[in-house]
């Protein structure tokens, strides 16, 4: 267990690297927006004077550095850390209930058509993933609501909303289509590459065996198939975060939820950069600890992996 | 690819049936976004809202939209966009990628370690952010979007890359020549990167399509941003129609980028197959999905 927690630290030293870069990079962004600041902040009361106190208390005659750091200090600002919490919540939401459903699917799906391989059906359905994965999200999700909530009015067409003594199954209800969407667009590539690994571990040896010892080719599958075809999958699903936040992003806008996505794009639509910059460190933040989670599991799942 | 046998790839290539499907599609829609406006523009850029939402008509085979603007026109100019923004967008991306991807295989221990520490890096930030984050600073450019596409997808081709350097790297050919006092430079010219060209392929693909799918979104989203508008900026000014009755508004823009990545997919999948040499397709199912 030693060798793992060094191996942890050292990810963990990794991430905090990782961020420290996307926080430069946002920083020099946003310090590169053209006008003079307090100019600006002053509008018609302007003079030389004002201009040069508020300039100073501002800070932006300081050094680059110097400003860096202060900026950082601020984003961990309790009330500021706060509002940023309440608009990561519903994105994690999205994100691991869409994430989890598109897991479920794709599973289903490649284990499906591992064991139809060749057949018509295996590759009707291929075609049918393949084509999710070529059309965009927000076209899913628009269709997804003018069939389930227009057509058929059996559902909400908008997302939940954060209102304090919402219940619970009007919350499911209007989670429903964002996350039908966001499984939809994820499933495509997520099936196609379960579908190889399973294919791969179809030909190992030890499945042979147990062809061999007279075992169904469901059995097969679900037995001797799927569990090492599970290790690539958590890879692939770490992986694929920064892509379903692009599609978060268009859902939260489509479904008029509130999250990281749609304030990212109320906050530019707003000229509120400061915001703007906040929300894609913690955007950044997410993916990374996403994916730190993922090879976390990734070295508990596989008993190869040894740390030494 | 063996010079003696440089006609025959081309001459199984023109076999594939899919490769011709994806080639129509292809030549369809730059035909159609680029030459269609030449001829066809009948009121596409003048708002007038007293025919707005018209039902198709001899006038406007597909109506007009929320503004009144004669919609196939709007269609026509709406993939311009879409198809050469998307193409350079990945052509950028899987260059650099090609290239950092060969240098983090082919390099020093130093050099390997730090491609591929920025390469995870860059991977981990998804790019509809930054792009809306970037384009709100600079102002809305479709040379700045293939621009930072490129210079944020380059790691998915590079990783490719990588693994398929490190593997040729060890593989007896690749040793021979090193023994018969080959170079660097020319083992990776005549050697490495010749065996990388289906690697290459299938991940421009990849990045094509998600190149598509990542200016879609942006404009989508962005649409509040301003030009250059394409077949997402008029999904979003038309959304409302779609409760309104006008679903080919939406539903025929959707379909576009769909059939873009599609032409370009089966292409794509038609060269790799003619130029591997281990994956025969039938000429006459030619069916390389």
């Amino acid at each position: 267990m030693n060798g793992f927690l060094r191996y942890l630290m050292g990810r963990a030293v990794q991430l905090l690297l990782t961020l420290l870069v996307v926080s430069a990079a946002t920083f020099l962004l946003l310090h590169m927006l053209p006008g003079n600041l307090p100019l600006e902040m002053l509008g018609r009361q302007a003079t030389p004077a004002r201009v040069r106190l508020l300039a100073r208390l501002l800070g932006v005659n300081l050094p680059l550095a110097t400003q860096y750091t202060r900026w950082l200090g601020l984003l961990f600002s309790p009330g500021d850390l706060r509002e940023v919490l309440s608009v990561t919540l519903p994105t994690l939401e999205l994100l691991s209930l869409g994430g989890g459903a598109a897991l479920l699917t794709s599973l289903g799906l490649a284990s499906l058509q591992a064991r139809l391989r060749g057949s018509l059906l295996d590759r009707a359905l291929g075609i049918v993933a393949y084509l999710f994965y070529t059309l965009p999200s927000f076209w899913v999700g628009l269709m997804l609501v003018w069939l389930f909530a227009d057509m058929l009015p059996w559902l909400p067409a908008t997302g939940p909303r954060p209102v304090p003594g919402q219940d619970v199954l009007s919350w499911w209800l209007r989670m429903i289509l964002p996350v039908a969407t966001l499984a939809l667009a994820t499933v495509a590539s997520w099936s196609t590459l379960f579908r190889a690994a399973i294919e791969d571990a179809l030909r190992s040896d030890y499945v042979r065996t147990a062809r061999a010892k007279g075992l169904s080719e469901r059995q097969v599958v679900r037995r001797h198939a799927l569990r090492p075809a599970a290790l690539p999958v958590i890879t692939v699903v770490g992986m694929s975060l920064p892509t379903m936040f692009n599609n978060v992003v268009a859902i939260e806008i489509v479904f008029s939820m509130a999250g990281l996505g749609s304030s990212l794009v109320g906050a530019i639509g707003g000229l509120q950069y400061g915001v703007a910059g906040y929300l894609v460190l913690v955007i950044a933040a997410v993916t990374a600890v996403g994916s730190l989670c993922a090879d976390t599991l990734y070295a508990f799942a596989d008993p190869r992996i040894q740390f030494a | 690819m063996p010079r003696l046998a440089a006609a025959a790839p081309w001459r199984r290539l023109s076999g594939y049936p899919l490769f011709w499907t994806g080639m129509g599609l292809f030549c369809f829609l730059l035909l159609f976004a680029f030459l269609g406006p030449v001829f066809y523009h009948r009121d596409v850029d003048t708002i007038n809202v007293a025919q707005s939402l018209l039902p198709p008509s001899w006038i406007f085979p597909l109506g007009t939209d929320v503004l009144g603007e004669n919609e196939l026109g709007r269609l026509m100019i709406g993939g311009q966009v879409p198809i050469w923004s998307g193409l350079l967008a990945a052509f950028g991306a899987t260059a650099l990628g090609g290239v950092l991807g060969v240098v983090g295989g082919f390099g020093g221990r130093i050099v390997r370690s730090v491609t591929m520490r920025v390469a995870d890096g860059v991977l981990g930030v998804p790019q509809v952010v930054v792009v809306l984050l970037i384009e709100s600073i600079f102002g809305i450019s479709t040379w700045l979007l293939v621009l930072i596409f490129a210079l944020t997808a380059w790691p998915l081709t590079a990783r490719l890359i990588r693994a398929e350097t490190l593997a040729l790297r060890v593989t007896p050919f690749v040793d021979a020549a090193r023994a018969q006092g080959a170079g660097q430079m020319r083992l990776i010219r005549r050697h490495v990167l010749p065996n990388l060209f289906d690697a290459l392929v299938a991940t421009f693909t990849t990045q094509f399509t998600n190149a598509v799918l990542v200016i879609a979104i942006t404009s989508f989203v962005g649409a509040g941003l301003g030009p250059p508008w394409n077949w997402a900026t008029m999904i979003n000014a038309n959304q409302d129609a779609l409760l309104s009755g006008q679903w080919w508004l939406i539903v025929l823009p959707g379909l576009l980028f769909a059939l873009l990545v599609v032409s370009v997919y089966l292409m794509a999948e038609a060269v790799r197959a003619a130029f591997n040499p281990q994956a025969q397709m039938s000429g006459r199912r030619g069916s390389p999905a």
